[in-house]
């Protein structure tokens, strides 16, 4: 009989397996929104109400297979950690940097106006993002900023928000 | 109702001439082939961006421009695949497999003409298939009432739930999901306002702009912003005119192989969700299996280019067919077409021929003239097309967010669309990240309040045996048949891969 090496006789062992929680997300949202609906809707005719949960009876029966299908399709928790644990926290700091300057980006705008929250948000977020030349931000950003202020506001005459600085309108 | 007269014809024709609509025309082209040149960034992230502002444009310039950038696109991801090996939409996998092999053979010039000439006859073809037989699917389709409308709307979202999910499960949920989301608002029978969740921006139910802003373009920005460029390897210098001629002329001797893939591109494109990223493989084997040099697949034939190029520009003819005469855009580029349409009080479907012979055949004309013109503005475009993919990330991700913010205000002018994109722009990453379908989510969002009325309605007329009658029920079935073809496909697109690998 052929020896059985160290490798093999370990990787059973260590061949543990695990849940893929990610996979919960979306069914949680689903859920989330499901019954924040209902909540919202409980006051609603009858009439009004027979489409939507017609649409929940199919959604609710896909959302069972589909969590039945994640809770019992298995994954190698070996090689997921090995694959993705180098790389986790540089792999979602550059994605959150674009959504929390966005996200401050909507609260300025009706403060600063939309033109000066436009140049500095590309501002930041150029630099946030990897562009170290200070002179090369702020001219892009600026040239940007003025092609959506004359597209939009002077052209398109949209009622953005506007800071106005007396002899200035931004 | 008998088919439009040669006079809509004519008129349909003589629109389009307007040179308002021509410059957009070739506006949309070579937005098209500088978009389509970005691998990662497709026509349909561009197309949801201009969205908001097609209202200052009208349905008829909106459309015309659309068409244009659609297929032009689809033939300039050709561009960085023959010479980058990257492929700028996701049907010019095949693409890359012939034509950087050419590249790294110094016939990148050749390979450029024999994609550019393989885009324009399979285009033209798809186009003329589509002037043809549009009105006469136009004419069956007036014949549809709301069972068989409700039913149409079904197979749509099955067709497409169960063919651009990762799994055809995740995918018929996606459009369970969309049709749900789609039930926010006031319905129409007591004009109750179901879950608008305190906000009176959402009493009319999510609003489609910002939503598609958010889920094809916001939601791009996440995988965008982790990589330093579009591409690792640079971009390769344009080497002139001559080759690119001598490609077209190679080209033109594979014509029937063109028109063979062309058809394969106009039918699978003619299935909602199916697209050419299927279409493209299946095509590629198939010119295979007819070739006399099938050994030479895989290693820079140009046969095997041709087959794909040829194919992937014959989708979009097939692709307006359903979406123009049923109402049911079969893919997330014609969504957004159909889309522009609505905003500007234009609604596809069955009456649309009836009622806009004119624009519809303008519109079908359009396609026509797009890829005709697809030559000569291709070859002009080519060279600054390959520049565009130096654009670093770190510049391109902040201004498509602005713009993507911005449309999203655009619409309604209201701030809390803004945030909508965000919203949407994290929640279609989310979808995308775990494999479900982000278009088989708008469709059902989109056709949701339609199929709830034409539920209704059939309902109240006839009651269950409304959807037994016999073209109600031969959707019926060809629904429950449309759940069989991923595996079909999967089928087909692995023979057509495995031929290119095994030899």
């Amino acid at each position: 009989m052929a020896p059985v090496s160290a490798n093999e006789k370990i990787q059973p062992a260590m061949r543990k397996k695990s849940i893929n929680w990610g996979e919960s997300i979306v069914p949680l949202l689903a859920l989330a929104f499901g019954a924040a609906y209902f909540f919202q809707t409980r006051d609603a005719p009858g009439v009004a109400l027979y489409w939507p949960i017609i649409i929940a009876v199919v959604a609710g029966s896909l959302w069972i297979a589909v969590v039945v299908k994640f809770v019992f399709a298995k994954k190698d928790t070996i090689s997921q950690t090995r694959s993705k644990a180098p790389n986790t926290i540089a792999k979602f700091q550059r994605p959150a940097i674009v959504l929390i300057c966005s996200a401050g980006y909507l609260v300025a705008v009706p403060w600063l106006g939309f033109s000066l929250s436009n140049f500095i948000f590309m501002l930041v977020l150029f630099r946030c993002l990897g562009s170290q030349r200070w002179l090369q931000n702020c001219a892009v950003a600026l040239a940007i900023a003025t092609f959506l202020h004359v597209a939009l506001i002077t052209f398109m005459k949209l009622s953005l928000p506007q800071l106005n600085l007396g002899i200035l309108v931004l | 109702m008998n088919l439009p007269g040669p006079d809509a014809i004519f008129a349909g024709l003589s629109l389009l001439m307007h040179p308002n609509h021509l410059g957009w025309l070739a506006l949309g082209m070579m937005a098209g082939l500088m978009v389509g040149a970005i691998p990662g960034f497709n026509d349909t992230n561009f197309l949801a961006m201009m969205l908001p502002f097609s209202i200052y444009l009208g349905p008829m310039d909106a459309v015309i421009f659309m068409m244009a950038c659609f297929c032009s696109s689809q033939a300039a991801g050709s561009i960085p695949a023959i010479l980058l090996n990257i492929p700028g939409t996701p049907s010019n996998a095949p693409t890359c497999i012939e034509g950087f092999r050419l590249t790294r053979k110094g016939l990148a010039g050749q390979a450029l003409g024999v994609s550019i000439i393989a885009s324009s006859v399979g285009g033209i073809l798809s186009a003329c298939f589509a002037v043809v037989l549009t009105p006469i699917v136009g004419i069956y389709a007036l014949r549809f009432g709301p069972a068989e409308l409700f039913m149409m709307a079904v197979f749509g979202m099955t067709a497409v739930g169960s063919l651009t999910g990762k799994s055809t499960l995740k995918g018929l949920f996606s459009s369970a999901l969309g049709l749900f989301v789609a039930c926010v608002g006031t319905e129409f029978q007591q004009g109750y306002t179901r879950a608008s969740f305190g906000f009176y921006e959402l009493f009319e139910g999510f609003p489609l702009i910002p939503v598609l802003l958010g889920i094809f373009g916001f939601a791009e920005l996440f995988s965008l912003s982790r990589e330093e460029s579009l591409v690792a390897e640079g971009v390769k210098r344009f080497t002139g005119y001559a080759p690119i001629f001598e490609g077209i002329r190679i080209g033109l001797k594979y014509w029937g192989n063109m028109i063979r893939s062309g058809i394969i591109g106009i039918l699978v494109g003619l299935i909602p969700g199916t697209g050419a990223a299927i279409a493209t493989w299946v095509s590629y084997g198939q010119a295979k299996q007819w070739s006399k040099e099938p050994e030479k697949f895989g290693t820079g034939h140009y046969e095997g280019l041709v087959a794909s190029d040829a194919c992937n520009n014959g989708v979009p003819g097939g692709a307006l067919i359903p979406t123009v005469t049923l109402g049911i855009p079969g893919s997330g580029t014609t969504l957004v077409v159909m889309a522009a349409l609505m905003i500007n009080g234009v609604t596809p479907g069955p009456s649309f021929f009836g009622e806009h012979a004119t624009e519809a055949y303008a519109i079908l004309f359009s396609l026509v003239a797009a890829n005709l013109l697809l030559l000569p503005i291709g070859l002009g475009v080519a060279r600054i097309a390959t520049q565009v993919t130096a654009v670093p990330n770190r510049f391109l991700v902040p201004i498509i967010a602005l713009f993507c913010m911005a449309g999203g205000f655009a619409w309604r002018q209201m701030v809390f669309d803004m945030y909508l994109v965000v919203i949407f722009g994290v929640f279609g990453a989310i979808l995308t990240r775990w494999g479900y379908s982000v278009p088989a989510f708008l469709l059902a969002l989109l056709l949701g309040p339609l199929a709830e009325r034409n539920f209704a309605w059939a309902i109240q007329i006839g009651g269950i045996n409304s959807f037994l009658r016999p073209i109600a029920f031969v959707i019926l079935l060809a629904t429950v048949g449309v759940l069989a073809l991923p595996a079909v496909f999967k089928k087909l697109e692995s023979q057509g891969k495995n031929r290119n690998y095994h030899h």
